[in-house]
């Protein structure tokens, strides 16, 4: 009897708590403002490599009521949690589903047969752009050398440790520029961890130069004989940047370098021309980009890309989100249209800033994949149209996606096909040059560097070899290529003439990379030596302060 | 009469009935469940290892110990190389650590004056607070540099040591200094950072409560200052030396972070300790953790468990060693 009304009285307290809980929760949503209206959060984890843009966009639609929440925990975990556990709405990965890897147990684990047998339907979805630059520390009689160019094949036998000194006849043969390249030993820096870069750079190895490169695409890179291995992509450049680094070269995403005031090589496209990795040039070889019969990436033609700005080490790292709602999965509709407003964000005006985070931004062709790919999503807003003609985007449909690779005057592939088009290459020079801080920087940094390896030689010759330099042009075609690279060849060169002549070989390299200067290291080391002798002594000399007057208090009646 | 009962004479001893009290008996079962507590944790770390990892030590057999190479996406992987690591840089860590732990225990407990005992002494615990991750950095940014010369050194005059021996460039007659970063030395001397509060800590504590006793009558009988602690302390203290260099050891062995940062990681069987390439069991497990399927996680576990076992190892000799100092001279810790 007293039991039953005690139960009773304890469930008549639940039901009271239950109560007001709704009521507050009701209240909460009827407070929320109507015009974001409050939507679903949604939830997604993987790639580390994307994962400073993908929490800088999270951040920005936060005031917008799309609540996302990204966890950076690498792209194969992030793969395994949206398949095997279904604990994640979205994954990001530098790689799509992997099918059939054997295991030596006998087990045979095949994400893509796994998915098919839980009925998840997905899709892929370019989220953002990089080119994988290299990264080096070569100085030449205390210079630091700035406008080391490097070909694919050379770039695969230093990684695989079979360049094992800076004045190979390979890399001699790629730098006709620098004269004196020393007998300084090759340290290739590679990932320690298990990496998106790694599996970037080998599958770019795989492809182009897979006589040299057998191992395939891996995101674990093997350690060649001479290198190092280091953790994270700041474990690597800081390697490369420290003095003991002379001498080694690192493959690590630009911004890294750029940080640090340290110059990337200008790799070798299929065009003849040594590039550097700006944001422009990764984009421009990206609209190379095929869709595999799976819609994954095909990259074989941005290696291959005949433009001479493209960048070949370039590529982009997936979205893979769902396309149905399968069984006992946590999706909902709801969350479909959380997960369609936040793409549409990124895919237009999330683009605007991937440049300062380090990225390029993604060009018309892959927006139009991620277009694509939102409308599959169930619960899906619509984008929106995409432009009519890609190559010829309108200032109103920009507008409506203001994607930087959609501004009216941004840089057209050339087309190769069509040779001269005078008309087409006067835009683009011009466009590649008023782009500013990066697109110029390439011209710049060539020209003035040039001049730097020059110096030594003979300033009376470096205009001319410092205009050479600037475009990559191989010497004997380059009177022959078309107008349209004359007018950045007149640039770079009547750059490198001038400060050929005035001598300040210095400053004209200096000036490459924008960015603040860095801040010398003795202050650095002073700061963080004061930091910490003030953090471990200061308790101990606080203590004995205090200890004194207690003595001093005691012992004084 | 003449046959008097033999048990009745027989000592026995008096059943001895004790009745404890309520709260007695709480809290003898409290710490009895506490101390069981920490036996089952380790036993359930032990075990879920064990089970995590059973595929890959199942799969690769013997090869897992002989094997020096770590691809458990294709079948070879095994813990030679990061055993014999793991080992040079706690040993490194050691030799660095040890003397300067024992001489600065020393210092404080039998030298420093008494006001700035107690300041030295909160200052070395301090050093125990700082977080592994900032000796990471300290030591990348900081001591590396510095060490290099010291390898080259070492190098150069000590070469013919296998330990010590640094391969030459091709083509090349002098080191480079990239050649020495990144070593399981200069990881080695890093951990030592580390591990030095720890065997100060103990070793201090342990010192500062020689016999007084004991002292005073060396002093009396005319020793000198080196005398009282040759022939009082250092006896005394010998369990407490042991102690603190074997926890000094325990967090040599399973120090992470700040060897990530350090080490070239390669799993490579080296014991050339100043040829920048190595790797150790923990960093294994940090480095690989994020980019595993299934298969390699399991080899993961199983590295684990070699390390864990490898830790229970080290501590079950430390124990009988300082079981064994005990019974022998005086020493009462």
């Amino acid at each position: 009897m007293s039991r039953t009304a005690q139960r009773s009285s304890t469930t008549g307290r639940l039901l009271r708590l239950a109560g007001a809980f709704g009521l507050a929760v009701l209240t909460t949503v009827t407070a929320a403002p109507q015009a974001h209206a409050a939507m679903e959060p949604i939830y997604g984890s993987g790639s580390t490599w994307s994962m400073v843009a993908v929490q800088q966009w999270a951040s920005d639609v936060a005031s917008r009521g799309i609540k996302v929440n990204y966890n950076g925990i690498g792209s194969t975990a992030g793969r395994r949690d949206f398949l095997y556990s279904q604990s994640s709405d979205f994954a990001v990965s530098e790689i799509p589903f992997q099918s059939r890897y054997a295991d030596p147990s006998g087990q045979v684990y095949d994400e893509v047969r796994d998915l098919q047998a839980k009925g998840i339907g997905y899709a892929y979805l370019p989220i953002v752009a990089g080119g994988t630059s290299f990264m080096y520390h070569l100085t030449i009689r205390g210079e630091r050398v700035r406008n080391l160019q490097l070909s694919p094949r050379t770039l695969a036998k230093i990684f695989t440790g079979q360049i094992k000194v800076w004045n190979h006849p390979d890399i001699k043969a790629d730098n006709p520029q620098i004269p004196n390249l020393p007998p300084t030993p090759v340290t290739p820096v590679v990932r320690s961890d298990g990496s998106g870069t790694s599996a970037q750079f080998s599958l770019f190895m795989s492809k182009q130069t897979g006589d040299l490169w057998t191992t395939g695409m891996t995101s674990d890179f093997p350690v060649p004989p001479g290198g190092k291995a280091q953790p994270q992509s700041d474990g690597v450049a800081n390697w490369v940047a420290a003095d003991y680094g002379e001498g080694a070269i690192t493959y690590v995403e630009y911004a890294y370098a750029k940080q640090r005031n340290f110059p990337v090589a200008s790799v070798l496209n299929a065009s003849g021309r040594y590039v550097q990795p700006t944001s422009d040039n990764v984009s421009i070889a990206l609209t190379e980009v095929k869709l595999a019969a799976d819609s994954t990436q095909d990259l074989t033609g941005v290696y291959t890309m005949k433009d001479p700005r493209a960048y070949p080490v370039s590529s982009y790292s997936y979205m893979i989100v769902p396309t149905n709602i399968p069984a006992n999965s946590r999706f909902t509709a709801s969350k479909g249209e959380t997960l369609s407003r936040y793409i549409k964000y990124f895919l237009c005006d999330g683009q605007q800033q991937v440049d300062t985070l380090g990225y390029s931004p993604l060009p018309p062709q892959l927006v139009a994949f991620g277009y694509a790919a939102v409308k599959k999503i169930p619960g899906a807003v619509d984008p929106g149209a995409l432009p009519r003609d890609l190559n010829n985007i309108t200032q109103a449909e920009y507008d409506a996606c203001p994607n930087p690779t959609f501004r009216p005057g941004f840089t057209k592939p050339i087309d190769n096909r069509q040779n001269g088009g005078s008309t087409g290459g006067g835009t683009n020079g011009g466009g590649s040059n008023g782009r500013g801080t990066t697109g110029g920087g390439t011209g710049g940094a060539s020209g003035g560097t040039a001049t730097g390896g020059n110096a030594a030689t003979g300033g009376a010759t470096g205009g001319a070899t410092g205009g050479s330099a600037d475009g990559g042009a191989p010497p004997p075609e380059a009177a022959a290529v078309d107008p349209d690279t004359g007018e950045p060849v007149g640039d770079g060169g009547s750059g490198g003439g001038a400060s050929g002549g005035t001598g300040t070989v210095k400053s004209a390299g200096a000036t490459e990379l924008d960015g603040p200067p860095a801040v010398p290291a003795i202050w650095f080391y002073a700061l963080a030596i004061g930091c910490l002798a003030l953090a471990v002594g200061g308790g101990p000399a606080l203590y004995a302060v205090l200890d004194r007057r207690r003595d001093a208090g005691t012992g004084g009646p | 009469m003449t046959a008097a009962p033999l048990e009745a004479t027989a000592d026995r001893p008096r059943k001895i009935v004790v009745r404890r009290t309520a709260a007695d008996q709480a809290y003898r079962w409290t710490t009895r469940v506490a101390a069981c507590t920490v036996l089952a944790l380790l036993g359930a770390i032990g075990v879920y290892l064990l089970r995590r990892g059973w595929d890959a030590i199942d799969s690769a057999g013997w090869s897992f110990l002989t094997e020096d190479r770590w691809q458990p996406a294709r079948g070879t992987f095994g813990v030679k190389g990061l055993l014999v690591g793991t080992t040079l840089v706690a040993v490194t860590a050691l030799i660095v650590a040890v003397p300067i732990a024992l001489t600065g225990a020393l210092f404080i407990t039998e030298f420093a004056p008494r006001r700035v005992r107690r300041t030295l002494t909160s200052l070395v615990d301090l050093m125990a607070a700082v977080p592994s991750i900032v000796y990471g950095l300290f030591g990348f940014f900081l001591l590396q540099p510095q060490l290099i010369p010291v390898s080259r050194w070492l190098a150069e005059h000590f070469g013919f040591v296998p330990v010590f021996k640094v391969h030459k460039l091709e083509g090349s007659s002098r080191y480079a200094d990239g050649q020495f970063a990144s070593s399981l030395f200069i990881a080695g001397v890093v951990v030592a950072c580390m591990v030095i509060p720890i065997c100060c800590a103990v070793m201090r504590e342990v010192f500062s409560q020689a016999p007084q006793g004991e002292k005073e009558g060396a002093l009396a009988l005319g020793a000198t200052r080196w005398g009282v602690i040759r022939s009082v302390v250092l006896p005394f203290g010998r369990g407490g030396i042991i102690g603190g260099t074997m926890l000094g050891l325990g967090r040599a062995l399973g120090e992470t972070i700040a060897v990530a940062i350090i080490l070239s990681f390669n799993t490579g069987f080296t014991i050339r300790v100043l040829e920048g390439n190595g790797s150790t069991i923990s960093t294994l497990i940090i480095l690989k953790f994020g980019e595993s399927d299934p298969f390699s996680l399991s080899a993961l576990m199983a590295a684990g468990l070699a390390l864990f076992v490898m830790t229970l190892i080290v501590n079950v000799v430390a124990g009988l060693v300082i079981a064994r100092s005990r019974n022998g001279a005086a020493t009462e810790i």
